[in-house]
């Protein structure tokens, strides 16, 4: 029997292990990942969007359109390929799903938990988010997936999104805005209001609302070279837009290395591929005597835009001021009234990067007056406007709708790109619905001409 | 539960038939002279139990009634003998070839004659290990058994070694083997984070793209080969059937040393030491300058490129204030201020001689009822690169005592504690070999201190902290700055070990309980200081990864002759397996002080956790009957449930069969030529589970970049951020299924010459399906890609071993050859609907990287071409650019416009390999070839090399040249078209025939994958190498009688001697993903080494 007794000790072991084991939760339990969440409030995802559109355009767009408008100089490495026009589909595998899914999804997903809750001060912010990703986007792209993306996690899922048309995503920018509009006028914000984590605003709808008047504006002025009745929408949407500096969209980074601003990153992680003093801006601003150089000059140690803090802006009073200076113009050929515009432009930029008003003073009194003829004057004003949009992607736009300021190609042979090239993923992986033969210089975007 | 409670009633039904049917049995072994053969082993047919001979040859074993014995001893062909009916057996052993009735460790630790088995299986035994002196339990695994790769991924100290049974069968999942030691599954795995790889990729494991960083360590490596007693590679799924999950793609049995009852206490003390050199390196050309267009230009132009003047033009002006060179300034000869000829700088007067000290020492014995064994190991290694090192230290304990006549309780535990300083390698700023093969000729890393240049600060640092490479302080770090200044330790501390207790219920039935565990906490730490290239304001990652794993097997052993002729045996058991790791990463970023490696030094820090369980339970049997010794029937079956999968897929079951005939058996066989003859054949099925936390898309911390910065990490402005999705984000997948192989194989093991001669011939074929791998999706659905069931591989192959002993002489000169060689053919059939390619690792399309794509074989090299002809045929001719006004005119067409195709398959067409071993008297001369015929490498090293100009193939620069090919270019469409008069006709048009340069302009863009196509670089890996010299003399045991020493012997050998290869870079045994599935690419490997050793060996 002393057998038995071991034997019976032996199967109580085992029996341990299988009795436990034989619980369904003993293995669901231990499938469940503990440094993750399964469900979130809206407040952790804001920041994440907000911080996710800034880097991007502040990152790779920000240097692909800084180094194609010569505003930096590409010294070393990519950058040097970029700066002469190389590029290849798989140079932005890194820019596209920055966009599509650490900004956009993110955001999308926003929007569904916003709407869900019923947290409309969230979904109207993150619809003008939205709708700010897709104007940028377009306008890098032309046509590019929006009906059907972002819907890989969804029940009814999507895994090759069809490409919509540039015009009617310009539609569809603008029904974000609509509808981010309704939310944020709304009654009732909801039982979670953004606050500081909404680092662009800090919960302010009015400047959430007026922000989505400036992404109007832009998508009117954008089309208002043929059409004088755009820029008179222009004009009506920047009239309900930002009224001082004090309204300016812009996301202000951290002061950790981790959360630091994106060019103050590039040049800590790869120093020496780019600089500001070899560009052609720089020789311009030299050449006018602009009192911005040494705010713009990111090779020095008090730039206003290489600060380990500084901010990525994405659209300023200045740049409403611009816009209206040359909407007018298209829109009433009114010379001196734009000229008022044009200066006051040029005073709110030099004001938001701390420059004299004295110093204000001097660089108007040699560049504050408008030539005399409409289209000079819109060159003048664009020339202008792209000094204010240093380092901001709309300065590409700019020129290839108006051709100011004039550039001189920085590779003989080939012009100046005026659109980005599909990624590679995208043709890898979506090869039925992404455009073909698209080079950097066709099919253009629809405003370009 | 029905299991369960099936498995109760066969347990208790047994338990109630229970009688002592047991009895003592006394025996003696000698040798054919008669003498005593101390230390034979006596185990029990069929079962686990047994025990040794003492020193006078004679043992005393509790046995089953009916027990047949199984006596062996090394070097002697084992015997059975049955004990029906006696009490006292007297064995002789007879020397000769052991290959045939040798007793090998199978599944489960179930000791089995190897004639018996029914699938493929090689012993490898302790003779044949820890020649090397590295102390690398797995690299020494190399050549040893047909069908097993072995890759050692460089000469670093504690660097990686991959290896892998057959072909894989998983595109994101492990492929390496199961290693169990003494039945307990060891961890192998990769705990690397590659700080420099693309944010995400950086991760750990079998598919981390590993692409800088340091040089991974597996964990295997952490084994002292002087405890292994044997080796059992389990090569199909038919031999691991039993072991399910884990041992889906094979297994490495590994049987420790122990000490036998009875056994006098002996020590043994084995110590080496081996002397490492640098082996291939690349070749650089000594003639052309720094500079660009034939122009010098200085390092603190910071430019990259060799592409300056010859060196005969320059001079050095003698300047003492110069503090790039001591030199002086570089100027032109006709310059006044030029003083003497610049003369070129070695720029491999870098390499160091590396040091292997390994030393071990083991006590051994027992008494009547126990035994022990006692092990310290150590080994301490320094390398070829200056300040690389590695220091293992081993303790082993292991012991086994019958507690009483039915029970003996075993156990074994072993502590390891290693610390491995390691040193940037790869696509890497940091990289040691990036920054030195790129150094031009005229410029000295150490400033004039040679090979001591590590110990000098003023040799790659300025006193203002920066630093003095040939790039002005930007660009690539100095491979001095690097070995001090981006320093990584990793320290290990682990213990595994077990504890069992096998009780023999009745003559036919045993029971078995093992409990075993193995735990470990890696701690590593790499710093990049201020004013390296990549993280140049100071960075810090400490990591801490722990480990636990424990395993537990209940096993019932039932063996039964049923008459003379049939017989059989059953297994039944149960396995619980757990995992738990708890993985902590911290960084520190932007230092206040140079050189201090601490977090309280860093201006900002983040952590993160990861903490990853699994459980697996399975029920498994185990049926063998044979019919007349002729005749082997097997039959396996495991049912498994895994934590991984959904609750409705989360279990599984497999069989296995196999069938053996041994037809030299039958009666009236003629044995005299073909002494034995078998042929088998098995089926198995083997699952694999999903990796966890895979069935759900969560949220995480938000974390995101883009190629040029780190990024964003949460926290950061407006608190804590979450993300759903990131440019790395999976969708998880609730219905994942197990992924199967089917695998069939069938073999013939023939003996000739009264099996002087043994040959094994084994042929496979293995499918496997519903593969867990993430489909890549546009990133316009908002995601990188979801997981899904999807590949289909399959792998056939053919391996061989020939075991000979051409001669024996009865006056000692004996010697024995192993013949290994095998092919392996795998294929992706398919993906998944839709999918046409599943990027590995390595670089990504457009530059060379590793891919599964359907109808091609695993883990291809896939990349950017030159354009051909036909741009889809990388053997038709290549297009000569026809367009006089472009830059490559009459060369061919500027690289990488071409399509992005399959360049080349890493998988060698066959490997082999041949170990002789010559003994005569006390001498015994050892030597093993290796053979590895084709297999593609990318020589990314090359490639930049070349376009960089310190190849030594540049050296061809400006000499004129007409390149073969077809004049054409691409016009607007990527069409090929050809030129007549100024007019664009389809195609390609007549061949070449306008000369052209070898231009800066052509070896900067098409001459090399870095500014060309990747073909360009695809070479040859093959080699055929010299792995392993060795001498040894061993004292006569007449000499040492009077000594106080049993045994004394000493061995000269050689390592890594000579290779022979086409490939044009490091060794091409090389492996930039490390031990991971991404195989085939070299960029900036660290080179490997050739070594010479003594190694003493004493018993006393």
């Amino acid at each position: 029997m002393k057998l038995l007794h071991k034997i019976a000790f032996l199967l109580l072991i085992s029996g341990l292990f299988i009795t436990s084991a034989c619980k369904k939760s003993f293995f669901t339990d231990a499938n469940t990942n503990p440094n993750v969440l399964n469900n979130v409030t809206p407040n952790l995802l804001l920041p994440t969007v907000e911080a996710a559109l800034a880097y991007t355009q502040g990152g790779d767009i920000s240097r692909y359109s800084a180094l194609l408008m010569q505003q930096m100089y590409g010294a070393n490495s990519q950058s040097q390929q970029y700066y002469i026009y190389n590029f290849n589909p798989g140079n932005f595998d890194n820019l596209w799903p920055d966009m599509y899914t650490s900004a956009l999804e993110n955001d999308y997903t926003l929007i569904k938990i916003s709407d869900a809750g019923g947290y409309k001060a969230y979904g109207g912010i993150a619809r003008i988010i939205m709708a700010y990703g897709l104007q940028i986007s377009v306008d890098l792209w032309g046509d590019i997936p929006y009906s059907q993306a972002f819907r890989g996690n969804a029940d009814d899922a999507v895994f090759h999104p069809v490409y919509d048309k540039a015009t009617a995503l310009y539609d569809s920018v603008a029904a974000l805005i609509d509808a981010g509009t309704a939310l944020l006028q709304a009654s009732g914000a909801g039982a979670l209001t953004p606050s500081a984590d909404d680092v662009i605003y800090g919960g302010d709808a009015a400047k959430w609302i007026k922000f989505g008047h400036a992404i109007k504006a832009r998508l009117a002025i954008h089309q208002s070279k043929s059409s004088a009745a755009m820029a008179s929408t222009a004009l009506a949407e920047i009239a309900q837009s930002f009224t001082s500096n004090d309204d300016n969209a812009a996301y202000v980074f951290g002061t950790t290395q981790t959360s630091a601003n994106s060019w103050y990153q590039f040049y800590r992680d790869r120093p020496g591929d780019e600089n500001f003093t070899s560009s052609t801006l720089a020789a311009t601003l030299t050449a006018d005597h602009d009192p911005r150089y040494s705010a713009y000059n990111m090779d020095g140690s008090a730039s206003y835009f290489n600060q380990i803090n500084s901010p990525v802006e994405l659209i300023t009073y200045d740049e409403l001021l611009f816009m209206s200076a040359e909407a007018t113009l298209r829109a009433s050929g009114n010379i001196a009234s734009a000229q008022g515009l044009y200066q006051s432009a040029i005073t709110a930029d030099m004001t938001k990067l701390g420059i004299p008003q004295a110093a204000i003073t001097t660089y108007l009194a040699t560049h504050g007056t408008l030539p005399v003829t409409v289209s000079a004057a819109i060159d003048t004003v664009a020339s202008q406007e792209y000094i204010a949009l240093f380092l901001n992607p709309e300065a590409w736009t700019l020129w290839r709708r108006t051709g100011s300021p004039a550039l001189v190609t920085t590779a003989p042979g080939n012009a100046i790109p005026r659109r980005l090239l599909y990624p590679q993923t995208e043709i890898n992986f979506n090869g039925e619905n992404v455009p073909s033969g698209v080079t950097l210089y066709s099919p253009k975007i629809f405003w370009d001409n | 539960m029905r299991k369960l409670l099936l498995l109760t009633i066969l347990f208790l039904s047994f338990a109630a038939m229970v009688q002592a049917q047991t009895k003592e049995v006394t025996g003696k072994v000698t040798d054919s002279t008669g003498a005593p053969l101390a230390g034979a082993s006596i185990n029990i047919k069929g079962s686990r139990g047994g025990t040794s001979a003492g020193p006078d040859g004679t043992f005393r074993f509790t046995v089953p009634e009916n027990a047949t014995l199984i006596i062996s001893a090394v070097g002697f062909a084992p015997q059975e003998v049955s004990v029906r009916g006696v009490n006292t057996v007297a064995i002789q052993l007879h020397a000769g070839s052991t290959a045939l009735s040798e007793v090998v460790v199978t599944a489960l630790g179930i000791r089995r004659e190897k004639r018996e088995l029914t699938n493929s299986q090689q012993a490898i035994t302790a003779d044949q290990m820890n020649r090397s002196g590295t102390g690398n339990p797995l690299g020494e695994l190399e050549g040893k058994a047909s069908g097993l790769t072995v890759i050692n991924s460089t000469g670093d100290p504690g660097g990686g070694t991959y290896i892998r049974l057959r072909g894989a069968t998983s595109i994101t999942g492990n492929n390496q083997p199961l290693i169990v030691i003494d039945g307990v599954p060891l961890d192998n795995s990769i705990n690397n984070f590659d700080a420099t790889a693309p944010s995400g990729n950086n991760s750990s494991g079998a598919n981390g793209n590993l692409t800088g960083g340091q040089q991974p360590t597996n964990r295997g490596n952490d084994i002292n080969p002087n405890d292994i007693e044997s080796i059992n590679v389990l090569k199909g799924p038919a031999a691991t059937a039993l072991y399910g999950i884990q041992a889906s793609s094979g297994a490495i049995i590994i049987t420790t040393k122990k000490g036998g009852a009875g056994k006098r206490t002996s020590v043994n003390f084995n110590s080496s030491v081996t002397m490492d050199k640098v082996g291939l390196l690349p070749k650089l050309q000594t003639r052309w300058s720094q500079g660009s267009g034939g122009q010098y230009s200085p390092p603190e132009d910071g430019g990259s490129i060799s592409w300056g003047a010859l060196i005969d033009t320059l001079a050095w002006d003698g300047a003492t204030d110069y503090p790039f060179d001591k030199h002086g300034n570089i100027v032109g000869k006709s310059n006044p201020a030029a003083k003497t000829p610049v003369t070129p700088y070695d720029r491999y007067n870098f390499f160091q001689t590396g040091l292997t000290y390994n030393n071990n020492v083991a006590i051994s014995g027992g008494n009547e009822k126990s035994g022990y064994r006692l092990s310290l190991g150590n080994l301490y290694q320094t390398g070829i690169i200056p300040r690389a090192k590695y220091v293992k230290t081993t303790l082993g304990i292991s012991g086994q005592t019958k507690v009483s006549e039915r029970l003996t309780a075993s156990g074994g535990i072993t502590y390891t504690n290693s610390s491995n300083y390691k040193v940037q390698q790869g696509s890497n700023l940091s990289g040691v070999m990036l920054g030195l093969v790129r150094t031009p000729v005229t410029f000295d890393n150490s400033n004039g201190y040679g090979k001591d240049g590590y110990k000098h600060r003023d040799a790659y640092e300025f006193v203002d902290g920066t630093q003095r490479n040939y790039r002005g302080g930007g660009g690539y770090d100095n491979p001095l700055w690097v070995v001090n200044n981006n320093p990584t330790h990793s320290d290990l501390d682990r213990v595994y070990g077990y504890g069992q207790a096998d009780f023999v219920a009745s003559p036919w039935m045993t029971l078995t309980y093992r409990v075993g565990g193995d735990v470990y906490s890696q701690n590593d730490k790499t710093a990049y200081d201020i004013n390296s290239s990549f993280l140049g304001t100071g960075a810090l990652y400490v990591i801490n990864y722990t480990n636990r794993q424990y395993n537990s097997d209940f096993i019932v052993n039932l063996h039964k002759n049923f008459s003379d002729d049939f017989g059989g045996s059953l297994i039944l058991g149960h396995n619980y397996f757990t995992l738990q790791q708890n993985n902590v990463f911290t960084n520190g970023k932007g230092f206040n002080v140079s050189g201090f490696y601490d977090l309280s030094n860093a201006q900002s820090i983040q952590a993160s956790e990861a903490q990853v369980r699994k459980r697996t339970m399975a029920f498994y049997g185990d049926a063998e009957l044979n019919y007349k010794k002729m005749l082997f029937l097997s039959i396996t079956a495991r049912d498994e449930t895994s934590s991984t999968l959904p609750a409705a897929n989360n279990n599984f079951f497999y069989p296995s069969v196999g069938l053996g005939w041994i037809f030299s058996e039958l009666p009236d066989f003629n044995k005299k030529v073909l002494s034995f003859g078998k042929i088998r054949g098995s089926f198995a099925q083997v699952g694999k589970d999903a990796p966890p936390y895979s069935l759900t898309t969560p949220f995480t911390n938000a974390v995101f970049a883009d190629g040029f910065t780190s990024g964003i990490t949460f926290p950061a402005a407006g608190g804590s951020g979450s993300q759903i999705s990131s440019a790395i984000a999976v969708i998880g997948n609730p219905n994942l299924k197990p992924e199967r192989t089917n695998s069939f194989e069938g073999g013939i093991d023939l003996g000739f010459l009264n099996n002087r001669i043994m040959l094994n011939a084994t042929g496979y074929y293995s499918k496997s399906t519903d593969g867990i791998m993430p489909i890549s999706l546009p990133f316009s659905t908002g995601f990188a890609g979801k997981l899904v069931n999807g590949p289909t591989i399959t792998n056939k192959g053919i391996e061989l071993t020939l075991d000979g002993t051409p001669v024996q002489t009865s006056y000692g000169l004996k010697w024995n050859v192993i013949v290994n060689w095998s092919r392996n053919v795998s294929k992706v059939v398919s993906l998944y609907p839709g999918i046409q390619s599943f990027f590995m690792g390595g670089f990504g399309a457009g530059e060379a990287g590793i891919f599964a794509i359907p109808g091609q074989p695993f883990g291809v090299i896939y990349g950017s071409t030159t354009p051909h002809a036909d741009l889809n045929n990388l053997k038709s001719p290549l297009l000569i650019d026809d367009r006089p006004t472009s830059a490559t005119y009459a060369q061919p067409l500027s690289g990488g416009v071409g399509p992005n195709l399959v360049i080349g398959n890493p998988a060698p067409d066959w490997i082999g390999s041949v170990i002789s071993n010559l003994t005569y008297k006390g001498f015994a001369f050892g030597a093993q070839i290796d053979v590895r015929h084709g297999g593609a490498l990318w020589n990314g090293t090359r490639g930049a090399l070349a376009n960089k100009g310190t190849a030594n193939e540049t050296s061809n620069r400006y000499q004129t040249t007409t390149f073969k090919g077809l004049l054409g270019h691409l016009d607007d469409n990527g069409n090929v078209v050809h030129s007549e008069n100024g007019v664009n006709k389809p195609g390609p048009g007549a061949a070449n025939t306008v000369a052209s340069t070898f231009s800066q302009t052509y070896w900067q863009n098409t001459g090399n994958s870095f500014g060309g196509g990747q073909e360009t670089d695809i070479e040859n890996g093959g080699f055929t190498r010299i792995r392993q010299i060795s001498l040894s003399y061993e004292l006569p045991k007449a000499v040492l009688k009077k000594s106080p020493f049993t045994m004394l012997s000493l061995t000269a050998f050689a390592n890594n001697l000579h290779v022979w290869t086409k490939y044009d870079g490091v060794d091409p045994e090389t492996s930039l993903g490390g031990p991971s599935n991404v195989q085939g690419l070299d960029y900036f490997n660290n080179p490997n080494t050739k070594s010479y050793g003594l190694r003493l060996n004493v018993g006393f």
